[in-house]
């Protein structure tokens, strides 16, 4: 987060926008489905101009696995390529760097991946390929890397104490999921790290860095030919264990309304309003998403940003977002405003919600959101990372290709109706969770 | 973003990293993918051909940042750039935004202390829409008294969230100001809270009108276009506009420094952290040889890209003395630039200690050649970025505009690799004894309050 603050520029705006719409359009006629003979789903885009490789493996190993062991998942998705039996941390970074790829891991609340971009020359690509596949299978966890790793971990951690907005999001969090396993941190709290062993992570690679955890995308200008033959290997390498995966059991969620202040000495307040909403796969998802998108998901021509920046001036940014996760995940508000400015914000957020679930959006809104969704749609996959993000989640979510196909006449179909009834079910004004982190002056 | 996974994004080409890989890895543009003009006006225009995607983003970079601006004006720049999004006599208010938003595209802008530049990336059928607004907002923003005295709190806010609240934003902000003491790059981009409270609309409106003009612009073009149309609907949207005199630049030389300056600041509750800069010279400086620029970036690569980098390699691993620790440097600055390093510490660890590897680091860099497979790392990321950032079409823009601006020879980018891959051993050696000397050095630490 800080590290880009060297070479930051000032951005007027602030938009944070969770895609949480699968979207392939006319270019998923390029887009082939696989199965690996040990039954790995694979999706592959191929992309002509740029001779290079994206690979994406996908698991279903994010920190809601972590168990009481809070951070696990993370800490062993970052030590992955710090060791093999037969090469050391520097080795590995070596062979990538040396042949300029690049490896890379990521955990979210449900799912982690794995990733590799290459050169599709053989010369770089092999030696890369045959590293991530050593690391795929043979990921040793040596004693003093796994110390190292969490001594910077933990450190991070308590840094990140230090800081109002990640106080706030974290409290945030914890406060609308209580036990739930989406409620800490991926990266785990100071004392949950601390405790985990080498033996934790051997486990939990064991078990779900695993075939029968996984699926891949691909992007790449190689034929399909060669990329099911990478795919293939990738299988192999993943298919050392036989351990089935339990699946979570499904645990209910308390909703209830709360207001909390929590004092910390900083010049503005970090205000979040929201609670736990959908799951994804729920049919008030689309509805949900445009309705959002009028509402505080679409930058500046959001209502949120209208009336609280560029109306009032109360703050640099304003948002709202819907996530649907496996299980249901949150509809949030978040602002950060000058310490004696918070309750009024607070105030006027909550107004302004209620509102929209009473009245949604104006007939205009709704007809420039929409035009906005689906004119836009070629941004969304102008790239291969954008696709290679979107063929993972449509992977790891089970998306059907039809549902995909036919997403911009989905969207054109969502009549006002439709999104104040999903806003009346799924976001119950008298269940809000608004949180405060601040000085004095932004108590009530 | 978590910093914790920085370890596996200190590679190119992640977003929040953007702008420290802008240092080192360029992509060259084949001739024929790329077109250049100015117009009898004095726009500069380029135009890149991407045709992977029926998309197009439409940049204007205007050169005037901080830089440019005086003591007790301070974030003139920045504050314009703000009030540019409130709308012209034609199109008012937020008719530009809603009408890019209603397109499907994406639009933002950003200030540095080099330039001011604005951006609308949407489906390319549109593009002739972005120029629309974006050429009529150079010469007819209305910049009213009400609207000002709104934005200017919102810009307030922002610098609470960036600097004020964030100790390595206070940090940043030290380092600049103790560096320089007559360079404009002593001012922070956002500007001095203290000026944003005295600014008013009429320091903003001089601004606009001295500096918005097509002979002080590029407009830049990357996406899924044809080039003589293109040009066409640019002279449409441009090719009236006329010439301005731009007032000459006030040029604010940096006078020699004497010795190491070390900042201290004590914030209470706060995570230590260590930042600290070198003056060193772009491909601006007068009498330097450029190619102890080239060499410049090379040493941060060996510094800071990758785990093996002599950063990574020894502060953070062997000594584990750093959770996290990164160089940077750009050649495309307009005036000589501060080559960084900043250091985060693991918690409870001494800035003494930290401080003294990191000096032992720069020492053996002065003494002994790097190796061999420390250069052809550097090597191979170059060329492996030039082939990913193709990836990106505003990525492609940016590198265009900021070169342009800053240097006003886009052809260095095509010379970039070649240049990267002259650089010696013994250069970067004697880069490091040149320039990485106490009396160019800065060094800011940040202590809990005692």
């Amino acid at each position: 987060m800080m590290k880009s603050r060297i070479f930051y520029l000032y951005k007027i705006t602030f938009f944070i926008i969770i895609m949480s719409i699968t979207n392939i359009t006319k270019a998923d006629v390029n887009i082939s489905s696989y199965e690996t003979k040990n039954g790995i789903k694979v999706l592959f885009f191929k992309s002509d101009n740029i001779p290079m490789i994206d690979i994406k493996i996908t698991f279903d190993a994010g920190s809601n696995r972590d168990g009481d062991k809070k951070g696990l998942s993370m800490l062993t998705h970052s030590l992955l390529d710090e060791g093999t039996s037969a090469k050391k941390s520097e080795e590995i970074a070596s062979i990538f760097e040396s042949n300029g790829s690049i490896f890379n891991t990521s955990v979210n609340k449900d799912r982690s991946s794995i990733s590799l971009r290459s050169l599709t020359q053989q010369k770089y690509l092999n030696p890369s390929l045959r590293m991530f596949l050593e690391i795929l299978s043979d990921s040793s966890f040596p004693n003093n890397e796994v110390n190292l790793q969490k001594k910077r971990t933990i450190s991070t951690i308590i840094e990140d104490q230090s800081d109002p907005s990640e106080i706030a999001s974290n409290l945030f969090f914890k406060e609308i999921y209580g036990d739930h396993p989406y409620s800490h941190p991926s990266v785990g709290y100071a004392d949950s790290v601390k405790k985990i062993s080498r033996k934790n992570i051997k486990d939990f690679y064991e078990k779900n860095i695993n075939a029968k955890n996984a699926s891949i995308a691909i992007v790449s200008s190689l034929p399909k030919k060669e990329v099911i033959a990478i795919a293939e290997k990738i299988s192999k390498s993943l298919d050392k264990s036989k351990k089935k995966i339990t699946i979570n059991e499904i645990r209910t969620i308390n909703k209830k309304e709360k207001y909390i202040y929590k004092n910390f000495n900083s010049e503005q307040a970090h205000i979040y309003v929201g609670l736990v909403s959908i799951k994804r796969g729920s049919e008030n998802h689309l509805p949900l998403y445009v309705g959002n998108y009028v509402f505080g998901g679409s930058g500046f021509s959001a209502r949120l940003m209208q009336e609280l920046r560029v109306k009032r001036g109360l703050t640099y940014g304003v948002y709202s977002y819907v996530y649907p996760l496996k299980e249901e995940g949150p509809f949030l508000i978040g602002i950060e405003t000058k310490a004696d400015q918070a309750q009024k914000s607070v105030k006027l957020i909550q107004e302004m919600l209620a509102e929209f679930i009473k009245e949604g959006p104006t007939d205009e809104e709704l007809k420039h959101a929409k035009n906005s969704i689906i004119n836009g749609f070629p941004l969304r996959i102008d790239s291969n990372s954008d696709i290679l993000n979107y063929l993972s989640m449509i992977n790891y979510y089970n998306l059907s290709k039809d549902y995909l196909k036919t997403f911009t006449s989905e969207i054109s179909k969502i009549t006002k109706k439709d999104i104040i009834n999903a806003f009346n079910k799924e976001i119950n004004i008298n269940s809000l969770v608004t949180l405060i982190v601040g000085n004095a002056k932004a108590k009530k | 973003m978590n910093r914790f996974l920085r370890k596996n994004i200190t590679n190119f080409l992640v977003g929040v990293n953007v702008f420290i890989l802008l240092t080192l890895f360029l992509t060259p543009n084949s001739r024929a993918d790329v077109m250049e003009k100015t117009l009898d006006n004095g726009l500069n225009v380029i135009l890149k051909k991407d045709t992977r995607a029926p998309v197009v983003t439409s940049h204007i970079w205007y050169k005037i940042g901080s830089a440019d601006e005086i003591s007790g004006k301070t974030g003139l720049s920045h504050a314009l750039e703000h009030m540019m999004f409130k709308g012209t006599k034609k199109y008012p208010g937020g008719v530009f935004s809603q009408a890019i938003s209603k397109l499907g595209g994406k639009e933002n802008a950003f200030t540095s202390k080099d330039y001011t530049a604005y951006y609308q990336t949407l489906p390319s059928q549109y593009l002739e829409e972005a120029l629309k607004f974006e050429s009529d907002r150079m010469n007819n923003l209305v910049i009213s008294k009400s609207d000002f005295l709104k934005e200017i709190e919102v810009i307030k806010e922002e610098r609470r969230l960036r600097t004020d609240d964030q100790p390595e934003g206070i940090a940043y902000e030290q380092l600049y100001a103790s560096a320089y003491n007559n360079s404009s790059y002593h001012d922070p981009i956002i500007g001095w809270m203290e000026d944003l409270n005295s600014m008013t609309e009429i320091d903003i409106s001089n601004w606009y009108k001295n500096w918005y003009a097509p002979n002080n612009a590029t407009v830049v073009i990357v996406g899924d276009i044809n080039f003589e149309k293109t040009m066409d609907l640019i002279k449409k949207y441009y090719g009236s506009k006329e010439k301005v005199k731009i007032k000459n630049r006030i040029i604010r030389d940096e006078p020699p420094q004497f010795g190491e300056k070390e900042i201290s600041i004590q914030i209470k509750g706060k995570p230590s952290y260590i930042i600290m800069g070198y003056k060193v010279p772009s491909l601006n400086t007068k009498d330097v040889d450029p190619l102890d620029c080239y060499a410049l970036s090379v040493l941060s690569g060996i510094l800071s890209s990758g785990q093996n980098s002599r950063l990574q390699k020894i502060l953070v691993r062997e000594k584990k003395v750093a959770s996290y620790a990164d160089s940077g440097y750009s050649m495309f600055s307009r005036n000589d630039p501060l080559f960084l390093i900043d250091i985060n510490p693991i918690v409870g660890e001494k800035i003494d200690k930290i401080q003294s590897e990191l000096q032992k680091i720069i020492d053996d860099l002065k003494k002994n050649l790097v190796k061999k497979s420390e250069l052809d790392r550097i090597k191979a990321q170059v060329l492996a970025s030039e082939v990913y950032q193709r990836d990106s079409i505003d990525y492609q823009a940016r590198i265009l505009g900021m070169i342009k601006t800053s240097i006003g020879d886009i052809s260095l980018i095509e010379k970039y690799t070649e240049n990267i891959n002259k650089v010696t051993a013994s250069q970067v050696r004697e880069v490091a004894k040149k320039y990485l000397v106490f009396k160019s050095k800065t060094i800011v630490t940040v202590n809990d309050e005692k």
